[in-house]
Parts: C-alpha cells; sequence; structure tokens
C-alpha cells in the first residue's frame, strides 16, 4: 500500500538534521582545508562525516537511492582513484556541498524533481534509471562540437517529432562563432528524455558530465523551446536562482536588454534534469533558455547575436581574471 | 415482460482512458501532441466531424502528460462497438503519423507506480417512455443492483496484476490503489435539506450554502452520505447529493460505473457494457415487480477478495459459506441472460463463459537475465562489482568498442526492459504479454552488458559509496 504522508514526515525531518549537520562538517573540512590545514583536525572532521553517512544509510534504502538523485554520478566513480591532492579534495568536497544545498532546498523529498519527472516514479531505481530494448542502436546519440571556450551549449530536444524547434541550429551557430563546445542530440524526446532522471545513463548526459570536469566547462547553458512563453521571447530557468552565479546572469540580461529581447524569469520556466544535476557552483554554472517557438527569423537572429556576445564577454572576462592573477 | 424493454429508452455514455507510448512500447508525454495534431485533422477537414460528433462527445488529454480521455455521447447500445472502433482506429491512425502508438491498458507494466492508472467509466440511463429523464427510483435501483454484483463484476474485469516491472499480487492493481474509487453505499432516496449540502473538500467535511433555491427540501438520491462523485458506482444528476451535479440538467440523470479496468479489446467492452445494461434492466424489473435489492453482509469483503485474487477469489455468503468466485460469476451470467435476451444481444467473448480476458489472454510474464541482480537494484545497490563470466567488448560513450583486460568491474547497473504486446487494432496495444529484463553496467568509460553467467562479487548503495571514498581519504590523511 502507498505509505502515507504522514509516515514519510519523521524520516524527512531526521534526514534533514542530518543532511544539515554533513552539510556543516563538509563546510568545517573545506574550510579547514583552505588555510594551512592541520591533518588531525582533517582527519577528524572525516571520522564525523563518515559516522554521518553510516548512520543516514540505516534509514532505508529509499533514502540512499535520495541521496543518489542529487549527487553528481561522477562523485561515485571516484571509488577506484579517490581524491589525492588539496585541490581534488576540494574539488569534491565542493561537489558534495552543492547537492547537500540541493537537498536543503528540497526538504527532504523528491518533489522538485518528480515536478518535472511525474510519468516515472522517482523512488524506485529499477523504473527510475532504465533503458528500453536496443539501447546499444542509440549510442552515441548526440552530435559534439569542440571548442576551446570554457562554455557549453546543450540542444537536448533538437531532433523530431515534438523537437524543440531551433534550438540545435543556434546550438551549432553559437558554438562555431565562440569557439565554445555544443552537444546535439540526434534522440527523439520520445526515445529518450536527455533532460529528465532517467536520461542520466544515457551517452548524452555522460559526455556532458565528461567534459565539464576534463575541458574543465564554466557554463553550460541549455536551449529549449516552448510555446508556453506568453509575451516573452525567452524563459530563463535559474533552478530556482542557484544554478549560476549572479554575475553571470546579470551580464546576460545586460545584453539581452540592450539587444531589445524580451525575457522573463519565471517559477514555471525553473529548469530541467540537467539544469539542476550540472551546477555546481562555484565550479560550474548552468542555465537554461526556453525560447519561444513563435520567434520569427529576425528575433533568432538577434538571440544568436545575443549569446555570442554574451559568451564572447564571458570567456573574455575569464582571461582577463585569470591574467591579472598571473600579473 | 419484454414489453417494459421496449418501453424503456436506454442509453450508454463512455468514458476511456488510455496512454500514449513510443514504438518500445514505453510511456511518452505525448497526449497534447495527439490532440494537437486531430485539432489540426478537424481545420484542414481531414476528417468528417458531421459523423463525428454525433458518435463522441470529445477526445482530451488528461493532467498526466502522456494521459488521453474519449468520451461518448449518449449512446443506443447498438452503436457502442462501432463509435469505440471508430474512435480507436483514428486515434490509432494519428499517433502512428507519429511513430507512436496508443495502449489500451488500465496500468502501464513499467512505468505505473502506481499513477498514471487508466479506467473505463460506463454511464448507463435508462428513461420510460411517458418521462424524459431517468426517475429517482431508476437511479436508487440501477445503482444497487450493480452495487450487489460489484465483487462478480470486479473479478470479471481484474485485469492490472503488474506494475513497475513486477507483480503487485492483486489482480486489480489500480483498483487498489486509486484515490478516486471509494467504496459506494447503499443508495436511497432521502428527503433533505435544499440549501444546505454537507461537502467533502480534501478530506474535510464541509458545508455548502446554496441561496437560490426556493424549496427548503428536496428529495435526494443519496449514496455517499456527503455527495462524493468520485465513488466505484455513483448516482449521477440534479436528483443526487453530488454538489457539481446541482446545476446540470435533469437529462443528465444516470448511473456511472468507475471500477472497471480498461478492457484490452472493444469486443470485451463491448461485453461488460451489455453485462451491466443486463444487470440495470434486472433491477429495473425487480422495481416493476415490486421486488427489493438486498444489501450484501459481506459485499467489502467480497471487493477485497476480488481485488486480490479476481476470478480466483473465494467469495463469502451472507450465511457465512464460502464459494468460488466463478460460481457467483456465472450465476450472475445466468440472471441477466433473460434480460440480453430482450435486447436482443449476445456475449460474444469469454466472459460469457466467466473467463476474464487476463485468463484468456494470459497474465504477463516477467522474464529477469539475472534475479540476484534484480534483487539488490531493489534494495537500492545499484553499484555493484561483477565478476565477468567471459570476454566482453565496453562501448564507450561516443559508441566505439573497446576490449576489457579486467574481469572484475566497478560500476553503476541498471536494466533494460523489452516489451512484447498483442495488438488487434493498428498502433493500439491491447496488453503486455511478457517483460523481459536484461542489465547493463554503466562505468566511468563506457557501458558493458551484464549476461546472466556473470557473478556478483560485491554490491554497495551510494550512500555505501561516498563512505567508502570519504574513508579511504580519511586513511590516506591519518596514514
Amino acid at each position: 500500500m502507498p505509505s502515507s504522508r504522514r509516515q514519510d514526515f519523521p524520516l524527512n525531518w531526521k534526514l534533514i538534521r542530518h543532511i544539515l549537520s554533513l552539510y556543516r562538517d563538509v563546510n568545517l573540512a573545506l574550510q579547514e582545508l583552505s588555510g594551512n590545514p592541520v591533518k588531525s583536525d582533517v582527519a577528524h572532521i572525516f571520522e564525523r562525516i563518515i559516522n554521518r553517512l553510516k548512520a543516514i544509510n540505516t534509514l532505508g534504502d529509499n533514502v540512499s537511492w535520495y541521496f543518489f538523485l542529487y549527487m553528481q554520478l561522477g562523485l561515485h566513480f571516484l571509488r577506484s582513484s579517490p581524491p589525492k591532492t588539496v585541490r581534488q579534495l576540494k574539488r569534491f568536497l565542493v561537489s558534495v556541498r552543492n547537492s547537500l544545498e540541493k537537498m536543503i532546498v528540497s526538504k527532504g523529498n523528491i518533489r522538485l524533481l518528480r515536478r518535472k519527472d511525474i510519468f516515472i516514479d522517482l523512488k524506485n531505481p529499477t523504473i527510475s534509471l532504465f533503458v528500453p530494448d536496443g539501447f546499444e542502436d542509440y549510442i552515441p546519440g548526440y552530435r559534439y562540437i569542440p571548442g576551446t571556450v570554457p562554455v557549453l551549449l546543450t540542444a537536448p530536444h533538437a531532433m523530431p517529432p515534438m523537437a524543440d524547434t531551433n534550438t540545435g541550429r543556434i546550438a551549432t551557430i553559437v558554438a562555431k562563432k565562440t569557439s565554445a563546445y555544443a552537444l546535439i542530440s540526434t534522440i527523439p524526446r520520445f526515445i529518450a528524455d536527455h533532460n529528465r532522471v532517467i536520461g542520466r545513463v544515457w551517452p548524452f548526459r555522460r559526455i556532458l558530465e565528461n567534459l565539464v570536469i576534463n575541458r574543465r566547462i564554466k557554463l553550460i547553458v541549455d536551449l529549449h523551446a516552448t510555446s508556453r512563453t506568453g509575451e516573452n521571447l525567452i524563459e530563463i530557468g535559474t533552478w530556482y536562482g542557484f544554478s549560476i552565479s549572479k554575475r553571470d546572469l546579470t551580464l546576460l540580461m545586460r545584453i539581452l536588454d540592450s539587444k531589445g529581447i524580451s525575457y522573463g524569469i519565471t517559477s514555471r520556466f525553473v529548469g530541467g534534469d540537467i539544469i539542476f544535476y550540472h551546477s555546481n557552483i562555484p565550479i560550474v554554472g548552468t542555465i537554461q533558455l526556453e525560447i519561444s517557438r513563435g520567434a520569427s527569423k529576425k528575433e533568432i537572429r538577434k538571440i544568436i547575436r545575443s549569446l555570442i556576445e554574451f559568451i564572447n564577454k564571458l570567456s573574455g572576462a575569464r582571461k582577463r581574471w585569470k591574467n591579472s592573477l598571473k600579473t | 415482460m419484454e414489453e417494459f424493454v421496449e418501453n424503456l429508452k436506454i442509453r450508454i455514455g463512455i468514458e476511456n482512458e488510455l496512454l500514449t507510448i513510443n514504438s518500445r512500447g514505453f510511456m511518452v508525454p505525448a497526449a497534447d501532441l495527439i490532440v494537437r495534431d486531430i485539432i489540426d485533422d478537424i481545420v484542414n477537414k481531414r476528417i468528417d466531424i458531421s459523423v463525428l460528433k454525433k458518435l463522441i462527445y470529445g477526445i482530451q488529454w488528461e493532467p498526466h502528460p502522456a494521459q488521453l480521455e474519449v468520451v461518448t455521447q449518449p449512446l443506443n447500445y447498438l452503436l457502442v462497438e462501432k463509435t469505440m472502433k471508430m474512435i480507436r482506429s483514428y486515434l490509432g491512425e494519428v499517433a502512428g503519423r507519429k511513430n507512436l502508438m496508443i495502449y489500451a491498458g488500465s496500468v502501464h507494466p513499467i512505468q505505473s507506480n502506481p499513477f498514471p492508472i487508466n479506467g473505463t467509466h460506463i454511464s448507463i440511463s435508462a428513461v420510460p417512455k411517458r418521462r424524459k429523464y431517468m426517475p429517482r427510483k431508476f437511479l436508487v435501483y440501477v445503482h444497487n443492483n450493480i452495487r450487489h454484483y460489484l465483487p462478480e463484476l470486479i473479478a470479471l474485469t481484474a485485469n492490472s496484476p503488474i506494475m513497475s516491472g513486477e507483480y503487485s499480487g492483486y489482480a486489480s492493481t489500480r483498483l487498489l490503489y486509486s484515490r478516486v474509487l471509494r467504496p459506494s453505499r447503499y443508495a436511497v432516496i432521502r428527503r433533505s435539506k435544499a440549501t444546505i449540502i454537507p461537502r467533502e473538500k480534501r478530506a474535510t467535511l464541509k458545508y455548502a450554502f446554496i441561496f437560490t433555491r426556493n424549496k427548503r427540501y428536496e428529495h435526494k438520491v443519496v449514496a455517499d452520505r456527503v455527495g462524493i462523485r468520485l465513488l466505484d458506482i455513483t448516482p449521477r444528476g440534479p436528483y443526487t447529493n453530488i454538489i457539481e451535479d446541482y446545476g446540470s440538467g435533469p437529462e443528465s440523470s444516470r448511473v456511472e460505473i468507475r471500477f472497471i479496468d480498461n478492457p484490452s479489446t472493444i469486443d470485451y467492452l463491448v461485453d461488460i457494457t451489455y453485462i451491466l445494461l443486463g444487470i440495470a434492466l434486472e433491477a429495473i424489473d425487480h422495481l416493476r415487480r415490486g421486488l427489493k435489492i438486498a444489501d450484501r453482509k459481506f459485499l467489502d469483503e467480497n471487493r477485497i477478495r476480488a481485488i486480490k485474487d479476481g476470478i480466483n477469489a473465494s467469495f463469502i455468503a451472507d450465511d457465512g459459506e464460502e464459494a468460488p468466485a466463478r460460481e457467483y460469476v456465472i450465476r450472475m451470467l445466468e440472471n441477466i441472460e433473460p434480460y440480453l435476451d430482450m435486447l436482443g444481444v449476445r456475449l460474444r467473448t469469454s466472459l460469457r463463459r466467466g473467463i476474464p480476458e487476463i485468463e484468456k489472454f494470459g497474465k504477463p510474464k516477467i522474464e529477469t537475465d539475472h534475479a540476484e541482480l534484480h534483487r539488490y537494484l531493489r534494495q537500492g545497490k545499484i553499484f555493484l562489482k561483477i565478476r565477468l563470466s567471459s570476454n566482453r567488448s565496453l562501448i564507450t560513450f561516443s559508441g566505439t568498442k573497446e576490449s576489457i583486460k579486467n574481469r572484475d568491474l566497478f560500476g553503476l547497473v541498471f536494466p533494460q526492459y523489452k516489451l512484447e504486446w498483442i495488438s488487434f487494432e493498428r498502433n493500439v496495444v491491447s496488453t503486455f504479454q511478457k517483460i523481459h529484463i536484461s542489465y547493463w553496467m554503466l562505468t566511468n568509460r563506457g557501458y558493458i552488458k551484464i549476461h546472466p553467467d556473470d557473478t556478483v562479487v560485491s554490491a554497495i548503495t551510494p550512500i555505501g559509496v561516498l563512505t567508502k571514498i570519504f574513508s579511504d581519504i580519511h586513511k590516506n590523511l591519518v596514514g
């Protein structure tokens, strides 16, 4: 029988308490590592984290699965080569901290994730992550445009039927003009929706995660199209504001304003799983752009120009910042 | 006796929920797309709407993005088959244009957990010739007689034994989990206040006040104390205490039956409609002859047993004796046979012999390549170390193949489902027959197919993996 909410509640509160304590300990470990770390102090904090994780693991099968939904898959593969240098360790801890932040924002349940994944039940691993028969035939299922600038454009719904019109074209043009990376799906969303939890095991998402780690991607621009944007030409999704830094978002908004492109940031288009899963502030920022299906050719050209300017300014600013650090 | 049937105007309305699925049988949120295509057909005059509108009230998408609902007009019972065939073949054609299909069953065997669930709602209206609308007494008798046979009807129609890729242990998983199919009570006509109406909203009992009624009291058909609409059988229309029906016209007086699991084929749907019609006529005949319809003592218990075991259940009689559900079902079919003869219809499917469609087509089979793996996945131990039994190649994320040197591999294991189904209409899946589960392992370099003879070395939960990583770091720090 389905468990009632009343039964879930104490578990959620217990879980939230553990998550908050973990968050505190991970932050303490990061603080210790930032100064002149004393090995015994850091080891003591790690001991606390290990004990806390062991306690969480006793809360039930669902809790472990819940953690998995919020953690980056790549973190689990670190089991075979755990972080050794302080830099690697800090990067690992920041990723764990970000996942914990997402859990805290979600208040210990999966309602926010379910919002987008209403046609699968996220409580059951055997039906949350699965592939249809013929999976092998769909690999790789994406088109990759290599680049040099640490910005990645994604178009997960570029393939018809029910394609997000223009997204594949925009990603290609902008990537070529700015030397940014681009990933464009070649599988229809009816076979695999890369912007959902279920899509995390597909090559599109795996290569996305590998690019973020290996090519040091700083920003993912996830392109979509919708017929429900209302008056705006673009709806910006930032997963309730924590997927992108304020500086990058302000820069984009300033450029859109200067080009006369109407945009909005509403709770309706908060972003899908790509935005949610890959955001890892301050290392990686993510932003979703829902472009109106009713946009004219002229407006699409304007959007392309805005994105080119945004990526150029962003990479220029980063270069300047890096140079200033060197000097 | 046949005269009384001739003096009745009988109308049947059907609401049939369906799911949109892809070419591999998996649910996809395409209801909106199908509806848009239908609108496109109407606007561009690719379909003759003048014929359709006489038979079909509408096709709409439901709140779930993969769910569609077909609603017929109040039909002559002889037109049910033609109408449903017409609409299903049209929907199949529209879905086929997008390389999609329509699933006619109640529960998707993999992706429903337990929602979304589909149901078929059948509305019956029987109006005496000298009257314009179905009278209150008819509503009460028809409702009570269908309710009388509720366990038998559930046993005969239950066909949703699988959910989330596993047997749920129930013949009708849909009825077990449905939030909108509460059991109705024995219906009565009650003199009740016209201006103050009890109303249950979000499990809280409240009262609604209506100021525009001339009468202080009205005679209402009451099947639920607080007038809940979403029951397994509901008398509908303005003569009832259902608040949503207060503004409706008396022509909407009918009995709505919601407990039916979606029949896989139109033949079964038509037969179930005829069975319900036979029960309705039996009720009206009882009323005509001054007979009462008894409230069964163990109705609720038998209902639960029917949901659990379907036709293989054993029902309890009023005297406490137990007998197989099949015997009860056959007795019910014998009782309604004379009424079906009066209507000039015959049951054409296995239902006439008391054999439900799930028995005729067989329960869907679940085959897994590796039972041990499946058990670990169900426990949330999705990271496994596996020893390969033979040489295998790894498929990288870019699609190239690499040979693997190491026999022991660690990674995330996930299932691959292959669905097999039977179909009686083009692009319409009637029922799933087989679910085959095989497994893939995701490593940080690519995918490896797991074979049945590969052995599991260890299995660990995601938190277990994190604990291991932190422990290794801790060891390095201490060491």
